[in-house]
């Protein structure tokens, strides 16, 4: 018998390792349809959905390597979640399904958990350093502030800013007042509708926006390097303002001589029809492309 | 932010007249419209502009900034029309109907005859008119903006909209 | 229904905001009165023609010349990010905020939020520096306050942004004074303090 299959055979003889210690939570508590809920967890995964019900339901495991859950607070005001020991970094896992009522106030704060809303009015403020956050449904508005954790914004609603460092943002709902800023990670914004006002914001994360704006809307994107590609109905009107040192302008929006130099050096201006809009477009040398969108 | 908006905003008077350039004739045509005659619209033009600057600090981007201006010149020229108004009742009567034809300098050109008749209309009616009909305004932003009632509002937009019909021949 | 009646509901007609019952009785009177129907239709087509005048109107003469002397200097220049909350709310709010954050970033933060006397681009940027230098040191005297990776992403990043903004200085010192540089440089300075305090903040959460 050969070594290799003495250790498997030995092995296979050996007790399974003991699964890790589980706390195993189903947890309910009144809450007012506004409440205001903080939700700590810093490893795992979260699942929270709404409800119409005045209360707030929490079911799932907890590792214990990962800490003990708590909760506690008012029907106005409350809170919940894993508390690892003081110092010491958690190491199992922890999984939550949370229901809310429709209108509550969220603050979520967690380290790596990975963090998936799907909302019905109401407002989040998620700060974390790693997680995946998704965040869908309807929301009155939204923030979210993260390290390196990927985030996806799927809803609807009046208002939304992201920080990331680099954690890729991408936006497919339809947000009213968008404000999203990374280092070097890119920008993929995707709305099918007018939105009032779109601030983009990277150093060296690409910034691709697909979208049109309301008849006073606003749009900024500027970026030390990365590239910018706008595609935005031909029909929008707008003051358009460019400002590029070092890097190619591709425009298929309107002809080369609309296109006015100034008033300083590598700036440009133009407008499209009644030019009540606004584009503010800065990059120091990414590319820029414009390029007319048309309705499927 | 526009860059001729920041500079103006950091006290570049020439930034601020490049803005002033872009959006004088949009401003004038709020002033014209609400006030009713020249003389007024055009001091009212130049008080929205030097208001502007004096708040220039307080624009933070959230909306264009073609829409904060426009604002900005509905509120002065509601205001200043409210005090003159006032100051003029002490010393002549304010039947601007008739003040509008002696105001309007002859040497204008011909306007349009729906323009006129706006121009023409009792300063209250035309108020709302132009806020209404022509900036788009509702009721209930037009009461607030102007102190007014909401059902003051729908009356004096009816008056407008008769007497309009009355004296445009079209 | 009368004439008189429906001419005193024609405004609410025209607007759609009458009542279905309402609008149908209009609607009746309407297919068998022609005068209504032509004052309907006049007052459609005035609604119309007023709706599409010119939303911009040239003055006759230039009107800066009643403007420019009466443009006093402005309060003192705002640079993006720097601005001073103005209100007791906003004070309360930066106060919460610095006791939430603790000792280190808050006197990083209460310098920040000192009102701007000295204005201009080289003094944001002083400012920008001093606070910077605050809050890399705060980092580096813990090397346990972050996790390896997450120290290694802000490595990077605080990389990237180091380059550009030495991009930046170099354009704009071959560019003294362009504005849109300037603005530029100083949107990296801010999202490299915005980093440094995420990732304290980062840091007190993973430990």
């Amino acid at each position: 018998m050969r070594p290799l299959a003495v250790l498997l055979l030995f092995a296979a003889l050996l007790p399974p390792p003991p699964l890790p210690a589980q706390e195993a939570i189903d947890a309910g508590i009144p809450a007012s349809a506004t409440a205001a809920i903080r939700i700590w967890s810093l490893t795992g995964s979260i699942r929270l959905t709404t409800w119409a019900r005045d209360s707030v339901s929490v079911r799932g495991r907890v590792d214990a390597s990962a800490g003990h859950f708590f909760l506690g607070g008012t029907r106005e005001a409350l809170k919940f979640g894993v508390e690892s020991a003081a110092g010491v970094s958690p190491g199992g896992t922890a999984d939550l399904e949370i229901r809310v009522p429709a209108g509550a106030r969220l603050w979520i704060t967690s380290a790596a958990a990975e963090l998936d809303l799907t909302l019905d009015g109401g407002s989040a403020t998620i700060v974390t350093v790693g997680s995946r956050v998704r965040v869908a449904g309807r929301a009155h508005d939204v923030s979210v502030e993260t390290l390196d954790g990927n985030v996806e914004l799927a809803f609807d609603g009046d208002e939304a800013r992201v920080r990331t460092a680099s954690g890729t943002v991408v936006v497919r709902g339809i947000i009213q007042q968008l404000d999203a800023a990374t280092v070097s990670a890119a920008l993929l914004i995707g709305m099918e509708g007018k939105v009032r006002s779109v601030q983009l914001q990277t150093t060296s994360g690409e910034i691709a926006f697909k979208g049109d704006l309301v008849p006073d809307g606003v749009l900024h994107a500027e970026t030390h390097g990365g590239e910018i590609e706008l595609r935005m109905p031909p029909h929008l009107g707008a003051r358009w303002h460019l400002v590029s040192f070092g890097a190619g302008i591709v425009n298929q929006l309107v002809r080369a001589d609309a296109v006015k130099a100034g008033p300083a050096k590598g700036e440009w201006h133009f407008t499209t029809g009644d030019g009540r809009a606004t584009v503010d477009v800065r990059t120091f040398k990414g590319s820029v492309s414009l390029i007319p969108r048309f309705e499927p | 932010m526009n860059l001729t908006l920041a500079r103006a905003q950091q006290g570049d008077t020439d930034a601020f007249r490049l803005l002033y350039d872009e959006h004088v004739a949009r401003v004038y045509a709020l002033c014209l419209r609400m006030a009713g005659n020249i003389v007024e619209a055009e001091e009212f033009t130049q008080d929205v502009f030097v208001r502007a600057w004096e708040r220039l600090g307080t624009f933070r981007g959230e909306s264009a900034f073609s829409t904060w201006l426009h604002r900005l010149a509905v509120n002065e020229v509601l205001q200043s029309r409210r005090s003159r108004i006032r100051r003029e009742a002490r010393v002549m009567p304010t039947d601007t109907e008739t003040m509008a034809q002696h105001a309007a300098p002859a040497a204008v050109a011909p306007m349009p005859e729906l323009e006129q008749a706006i121009q023409n209309l009792p300063d209250g009616a035309r108020e709302v008119f132009v806020l209404y009909e022509i900036e788009g305004y509702q009721h209930q932003e037009i009461a607030a903006m102007t102190g007014i009632a909401e059902g003051t509002s729908k009356a004096q937009l009816h008056r407008a909209r008769r007497l309009l019909r009355e004296r445009v021949t079209r | 229904m009368t004439c008189q009646d429906v001419d005193l509901q024609l405004d609410a007609y025209i607007d759609g905001t009458l009542a279905p019952g309402e609008r149908a009785a209009v609607d009746a009177h309407l297919t068998q009165c022609a005068a209504c129907r032509e004052a309907l239709e006049k007052m459609r087509r005035l609604l119309l023609d007023s709706r599409a005048l010119p939303q911009s109107i040239t003055p006759a003469r230039d009107l800066w010349a009643g403007i420019a002397p009466r443009l006093a200097p402005p309060e003192p220049a705002r640079v993006p990010g720097w601005r001073a909350p103005s209100s007791p709310i906003g004070l309360a709010a930066a106060a919460i905020l610095l006791l939430a954050l603790g000792g280190a970033i808050g006197a990083t933060l209460s310098h920040r939020l000192r009102p701007a006397t000295d204005t201009g681009f080289t003094a944001a940027r002083a400012r920008y520096a001093a606070a910077t230098a605050t809050l890399a040191e705060q980092l580096a005297a813990d090397p346990a306050l972050l996790a390896v990776t997450t120290r290694s992403v802000i490595a990077q990043d605080l990389g990237i942004l180091d380059a550009a903004i030495r991009e930046a200085g170099t354009a704009l010192a071959a560019d003294p004074g362009n504005a849109a540089l300037e603005l530029m440089l100083l949107a990296r300075e801010q999202q490299r303090i915005d980093l440094l305090e995420r990732a304290l903040r980062a840091g007190r959460q993973e430990s």
